[in-house]
């Protein structure tokens, strides 16, 4: 797409790496501006989320929520093209990966027992933000949040998909 | 016993792992499974016929007294020995037939391992119910060998076919072994055959029991999947003919005969259905021109053989049954590997374009012959040892009669000539055809000597498999003295019987001109294949019509079946047994009143709209309210997942609807009257189901546990510790059930490759028309 030929609304500057890729009518300044403004901090709430879970609201589940929809704003933003630049990794990867972290840790525990994966508690001290503690079901909290990303990016590829075979 | 069932199952596995890598050389690794089995009965033979059962039991569900037990007895012993050892060398000689093929190994050396572990698996259930789940997986496996991997529609019908009859009379079967077990208080054969139940209901059993074995061993009429089967590879038929599949119906009535001969169906039945097979089998054998029908409608008729001897009821027919089993289990898996060695050697098993094949492979030959002189009853092998003991077993005290004995000396009469004809038909040379035999290679032809000298070398030495056929009949009262197996008892009635009818079959093979003309002048007879054939084809047909009857493919009607189901189950159940709650506070704070009328509003306000986006953005508030309620419940993890959840559903919907028609078209009256009235139903039980839940107020006691034991874990947050900790199985499963649902869905939308990503800034551009062509 040229230059010249690009309406004077849509900003000329990559606010979002693949946003240029979907056509011109369809784009909206407002909503890439305040992706590209918000993104970052969503996934941040999201890792807040994901390691605060032990001791406050939060988990898991939440995280791969948060972060989900952190990719459903970037693909209403800017396209299919957008969503592929903003996921980590195919969602069969995701879905895979997370359901081996998650099933792996629960035979670790059979084969194991218990009492060593529990036993590793880890206590980060972060300063003035307090400590953090880092369990071994960190690891399949870590599985839960790659299962619902990848669910939310599987549903959003196929709606894309969709919407393709529409057009 | 255990161990050796798993061992297979696991080699199973194995086999589909080695194969990329190992080609039909998988094979031999396979033949590993069954090899130790045979070599590990060897080594429990001697306790065995000495009268020691070894016996096993695999604890399954212990609550519901549901064990396997496994016994290895005389019997037993028999058919493991031809179950494992057959087995062995049929995967063996697998590796030189299968060399040339490049899909499918793995497939098929795990679906053969698996139809050895479920044969070996049935012959030592000592369990009605084990036997028939065996007795089903050696179906399941033929089926699976026998249509291969489906690409020819003629091997699809035969295991069509196989399946069905297999199925339907297995069926029939698993009735009669409940009605036994029921009637004899127990199901484990040993207990039941030391003392059989009696009566009419028993007759029945028995009766159904006998349907099964009638359709597992292609007895008359049922017989035609057999032949049909021929489309199989050769090893697999070679198994399933020699040692595995048929030979299950002749083990039932092996096992059951000693305590249910007297049964007043059991000798009509079977000797009935024998006799007519053996005759009929015979019969059609001899108009083959394929080598491999030929052999086929051959075990047809040596199945009705074996059945008749089986089924009889007295010490020397057994013995003669036994004996037979084995003496056919080796001859005719000699025989077909070596119609398996000349079809892939000449590209063809039809008699009539043979020709030269004894002067390029002469090792074929001998070991056809020595199979062939086994099959026809010659001394000094163990058919000869079987016939014989079979002829003086009907000669003297014949049980159902004379007929039995004529029906059985023309049989032998067919026999003998049903095998010079394969002799005939695969080394004579023929004027005036191409000779295409290329060597037999070794790799093929050392597999097959050995089952043929087995079969020699049980012959010359009658005591060993004396010891073992005696151990069986051993049930059965020694009337008029006991019989041994031998290969001279003297000039006795059944020796010149044996000689008349080697005569007669001789005459008759050298008859096969005059035969063949005077066949062509009997009108065709009303096939019992073309029968089967149909009821397969109106089970298939019924099959779809059922499912395009149920599966409509509308959205609106699949709900509504759905929520009438939980109406009128759970909801029915609900009312009848809990009944509608009374004591019910109407609320703990204001607020959630406040909540609730703001949760109505969005609900009707949903029901009313008109557009697509105002139905949801009201759907979506009414959830963000629900979450509100949490909160003031005090359930900030579970209001935080509501929240999220119900903003991504927004979202999707948004997606979704860009795309769609703005207005809602209105559906018929007759269906939203219909959809009022489902949506009210399961309204009322929703409400009902959560006053009932909300009824107590007392924390339960592991909810206490929870709390306490939550710092423990290493965390504070109670639902977090509990999801990640206490209950993590659950959180394992349910996250699978998400895992599959994404996969699910996306499998169906998108026919390409699951592990694609979407598309990257890097990639070219789909041309528009390409877009359009995507499924």
């Amino acid at each position: 797409m040229s230059e010249e030929r690009q309406p004077v609304s849509v900003p000329t500057q990559r606010l979002l790496s693949a946003a240029d890729r979907q056509p011109a009518q369809r784009r909206a300044l407002l909503l890439e501006v305040v992706t590209r403004v918000i993104h970052p901090s969503v996934m941040v709430v999201g890792v807040y989320l994901l390691l605060a879970g032990l001791h406050r609201t939060g988990g898991g589940f939440s995280a791969g929520l948060v972060i989900g929809l952190g990719l459903v704003l970037r693909r209403l933003a800017g396209g299919p093209h957008e969503l592929g630049a903003a996921a980590p990794a195919p969602p069969g990867v995701l879905l895979g990966g997370g359901l081996t972290l998650a099933a792996g840790y629960g035979a670790a525990g059979v084969v194991f027992s218990d009492t060593l994966l529990k036993s590793y508690t880890w206590v980060l001290h972060l300063g003035p933000l307090g400590d953090l503690d880092i369990t071994g079901s960190l690891i399949f909290e870590v599985g839960i949040v790659a299962i619902v990303v990848g669910l939310v990016l599987d549903v959003l590829r196929t709606l894309g998909a969709e919407e393709e075979r529409e057009r | 016993m255990t161990y050796l069932l798993a061992l297979h199952l696991l080699m199973a596995v194995l086999c589909v792992a080695l194969a990329p890598h190992l080609g039909s050389r998988t094979f031999a690794v396979a033949a590993l499974a069954p090899g130790t089995g045979f070599v590990w009965l060897l080594t429990q033979a001697p306790d065995v016929v000495s009268g020691q059962q070894v016996r096993a039991e695999l604890p399954w569900a212990a609550a519901l007294q549901l064990a396997v037990p496994l016994r290895l007895d005389t019997l037993a012993l028999l058919l493991a020995l031809l179950v494992t050892g057959v087995g062995a060398v049929v995967l063996a000689y697998s590796v030189r037939y299968f060399a040339e093929r490049d899909h499918g190994i793995g497939r098929t050396a795990a679906v053969m391992v698996l139809f050895a572990g479920s044969m070996l698996a049935l012959v030592l259930a000592d369990h009605l119910l084990a036997l028939y789940v065996a007795w089903e997986l050696t179906t399941v496996c033929s089926f699976l060998l026998i249509g291969d991997d489906g690409r020819s529609a003629q091997a699809r019908r035969a295991a069509m076919r196989a399946l069905m009859v297999t199925t339907g009379t297995g069926f029939a079967m698993l009735f009669g072994l409940v009605l036994l077990g029921e009637q004899a208080g127990s199901y484990r054969i040993s207990t039941i055959l030391d003392d059989p139940p009696q009566g009419g209901v028993t007759a029945t059993a028995i009766t159904l029991i006998l349907v099964g074995v009638l359709g597992k061993s292609a007895q008359v009429p049922l017989h035609p999947w057999l032949p049909a089967a021929m489309v199989a590879a050769t090893p697999v038929s070679a198994y399933l003919h020699a040692a595995a599949m048929v030979k299950a119906g002749l083990y039932l009535v092996a096992r059951l005969a000693p305590a249910f001969a007297d049964v007043v169906t059991w000798k009509p039945v079977l000797l009935t259905a024998g006799v007519a097979t053996m005759l009929l089998g015979g019969w059609r054998a001899l108009a083959q021109t394929d080598l491999k029908r030929l052999l086929a409608f051959g075990t047809i008729a040596q199945l009705g053989f074996i059945l008749v001897l089986l089924a009889a009821g007295t010490r020397t027919a057994a013995l003669a049954g036994a004996a037979m089993l084995l003496a056919h289990g080796l001859f005719k898996s000699t025989l077909f590997l070596v119609v398996g060695v000349i079809d892939h050697e000449a590209g063809t098993r039809d008699l009539r374009e043979l020709s030269g094949v004894r002067r390029r492979a002469p090792a074929l030959a001998v070991l056809a012959v020595l199979a062939c002189a086994s099959m026809a009853g010659l001394p000094p092998t163990l058919g000869y040892l079987g016939k014989e003991a079979a002829l003086t077993a009907f000669v003297a005290p014949a049980p159902g009669g004379l007929w039995v004995l004529a029906g059985l000396t023309v049989g032998s009469v067919l026999t003998i000539a049903y095998t010079l004809r394969f002799l005939w038909g695969a080394f004579a040379d023929r004027p005036g055809v191409a000779v295409r035999m290329q060597r037999a290679p070794m790799s093929s032809v050392v597999p097959t000597a050995a089952v043929a000298l087995a079969g020699v070398a049980a012959g010359c030495y009658p005591h060993g498999v004396d010891v073992l056929a005696s151990g069986y009949a051993s049930a059965y009262p020694a009337v008029g003295g006991s019989y041994h197996l031998s290969l001279w008892h003297g000039l006795t009635t059944p020796l010149l019987l044996s000689l008349l009818t080697l005569t007669a079959g001789t005459a008759l093979h050298l008859a096969r001109g005059p035969l063949a003309a005077a066949r062509g002048r009997i009108p065709a007879t009303p096939a019992a294949q073309t029968g089967q054939d149909r009821a397969a084809a109106i089970l298939v047909t019924g099959a779809r019509r059922f499912t395009g009857l149920t599966q409509v493919g509308s959205l609106p009607t699949y709900l509504v079946v759905i929520l009438a189901a939980v109406a009128a189950g759970p909801g029915m159940m609900l009312l009848l047994r809990v009944g509608v709650p009374t004591d019910v506070r109407l609320w703990d704070t204001p607020s959630q009143a406040v909540v609730v009328a703001g949760l109505t509003a969005a609900v009707v306000g949903a029901v009313a709209a008109r557009r697509r986006l105002t139905a949801v953005i009201l759907v979506s508030a009414a959830g963000y309210l629900v979450a509100a309620l949490f909160v003031i419940h005090g359930a900030p993890d579970l209001a935080l997942t509501q929240v999220l959840v119900e903003t991504l559903t927004l979202l999707l919907f948004v997606l979704v609807l860009r795309r769609m028609p703005r207005g809602m078209r209105v559906a018929p009256a007759p269906l939203r009257a219909l959809g009022v009235v489902v949506s009210g139903i399961v309204g009322v039980f929703a409400t009902l189901v959560t006053l009932a839940v909300g009824a107590r107020h007392a924390p339960s006691r592991s909810a206490q546990g929870y709390f306490r034991r939550a710092p423990e874990a290493g965390g504070t947050d109670v639902v977090s510790v509990i999801l990640s900790k206490f209950r993590a199985l659950d959180t394992l499963g349910e996250v699978t059930v998400l895992a599959l649902a994404a996969t699910g869905v996306a499998s169906l939308v998108l026919v390409s490759g699951r592990m694609g990503r979407p598309p990257r800034p890097g990639d070219p551009q789909p041309a528009p028309d390409q877009a359009e062509a995507q499924p």
